[in-house]
C-alpha cells in the first residue's frame, strides 16, 4: 500500500480538502491517520507556545539611547538644511532685490517683515518671509528638543548659532 | 518619550518572542528588538489605523528580522543563486541518540529558512501566501518547507 506523502499528511493536518483518492486512503489507513494526529498534536503545541518572552535585562536604556542618537542626527540635518536653504534664498534675494514684482497677498506680516517692507523691494520681503519660516521651524524643533535635553550644551549652542545667523540674514536683507 | 517608553514596556516582550524565535539567538534577538523600536519611533506617524496597532507592530518586527537575515545572508553566502536553492539545500542536523530537547530548543535547531516558515505559520498564524510574500519565494516552497520542518520536529520530539 502506498501511504500519503508528507505534504499530503500536512494538508490533512491543516484541514485542507484532499483529492478523493487520498481522502479515501486516509479513511482506511491507520498509519496515515496516526501521522495526521501526530502532526495535529505538534501544531497544537506550537500554537500554544507563550506569546511573550521577556528580555533578560531591560533594553529600554539602549532603545532610548539609539532613538536619541537618531534625533540628534536628524536635528543636525534639519538645521543644516535650513541654513543651506536660507543661504540659497539669500543669494536669490541679493540677485533679484531690485526687481519690480509686487508682494503677493497672504505674505506674513510680522513686525520684522513690516520693518523690512519700509526699506526693501517687495520681492525681497517675500524671499525673507520664506527664509524666516525655515529658520523658525528649525528653531522650534531645536527648542523642543532642548526642553527634553536640559543638560545638552550642544543643542543650546546650535540654537544660539541659528539665532545669530537669522539676525545676520535680517541685517543683510535690510541693506540689500 | 514617556509615552513611547510606556508603548515599549507594553509590547517589548511580545516583540522579543517573535525576534527570539526567528533568530534563535539571544543577542541577535535583543539587537532586533532595539531595531524594531527605533523603526517604530520613526514610523509611528505612518500608522493609519487600518489594522490593530499590535498586528502592525508584529509585522514591523518580522520585516525587520527578515531584512536583517537577508542582508546577513547576502554577505555570508554570495555563492547561492536563488532563495529556492537555499531553502531546499539547508541541512538539518541529526540529533545524537541520547539527545532530548524541548519544543523551543527544537525550533531553534532548525535551519534558518525552515525555522522562519514554521514560526510564521504555526506560531504566528500567517498563511502560506502571506509568508511567501514576506520571504519572496513561491507558496509551494513554503508548503514543502513547512512539511519538512514539522516532520523533523516530530522526529526530534518523539525521542
Amino acid at each position: 500500500m502506498t501511504h500519503l506523502t508528507d505534504e499530503l499528511l500536512d494538508r490533512a493536518a491543516d484541514g485542507d480538502t484532499l483529492a478523493e483518492a487520498d481522502a479515501e486512503h486516509l479513511r482506511a489507513c491507520a498509519d496515515c491517520q496516526a501521522n495526521v494526529e501526530r502532526l495535529r498534536a505538534l501544531r497544537g503545541r506550537l500554537a500554544s507556545l507563550p506569546q511573550t518572552v521577556p528580555t533578560e535585562g531591560d533594553l529600554w536604556p539602549k532603545v532610548h539611547g539609539a532613538i536619541r542618537a537618531r534625533r540628534r542626527r536628524r536635528l543636525v540635518f534639519t538645521s543644516s538644511v535650513a541654513l543651506a536653504l536660507a543661504a540659497a534664498l539669500l543669494i536669490a534675494v541679493v540677485r533679484i532685490g531690485n526687481g519690480p514684482d509686487a508682494v503677493p497677498s497672504g505674505v506674513e506680516t510680522s513686525a520684522e517683515l513690516a520693518e523690512l517692507k519700509a526699506v526693501v523691494p517687495p520681492v525681497v520681503v517675500e524671499a525673507m518671509a520664506a527664509n524666516l519660516t525655515i529658520y523658525d521651524a528649525a528653531l522650534r524643533e531645536l527648542e523642543a528638543f532642548a526642553a527634553s535635553e536640559r543638560d545638552n550644551s550642544d543643542v543650546q549652542q546650535r540654537i544660539e548659532e541659528l539665532r545669530r545667523k537669522r539676525a545676520a540674514l535680517l541685517r543683510l536683507a535690510s541693506n540689500s | 518619550m514617556v509615552a513611547f517608553e510606556a508603548l515599549y514596556r507594553r509590547h517589548s516582550s511580545r516583540v522579543h518572542a517573535i525576534c527570539l524565535r526567528l533568530t534563535a539567538d539571544r543577542l541577535r534577538a535583543e539587537e532586533a528588538v532595539q531595531d524594531v523600536f527605533v523603526r517604530l519611533w520613526e514610523r509611528l506617524g505612518s500608522f493609519r489605523g487600518e489594522s490593530a496597532f499590535s498586528s502592525w507592530l508584529h509585522r514591523l518586527a518580522i520585516n525587520t528580522v527578515l531584512q536583517t537575515m537577508r542582508s546577513t545572508r547576502r554577505r555570508e553566502a554570495r555563492v547561492m543563486t536563488s532563495d529556492d536553492a537555499e531553502l531546499e539545500d539547508a541541512p538539518i542536523r541529526a540529533l545524537a541518540v541520547e539527545e532530548r530537547i524541548d519544543l523551543e530548543d527544537a525550533i531553534a535547531r532548525l535551519p534558518q529558512q525552515v525555522r522562519t516558515v514554521v514560526v510564521l505559520h504555526d506560531i504566528e498564524g500567517f498563511t502560506h501566501e502571506e509568508i511567501a510574500l514576506m520571504m519572496s519565494v513561491p507558496p509551494g516552497t513554503i508548503r514543502s518547507q513547512l512539511s519538512r520542518a514539522r516532520k523533523t520536529l516530530s522526529q526530534w520530539l518523539e525521542r
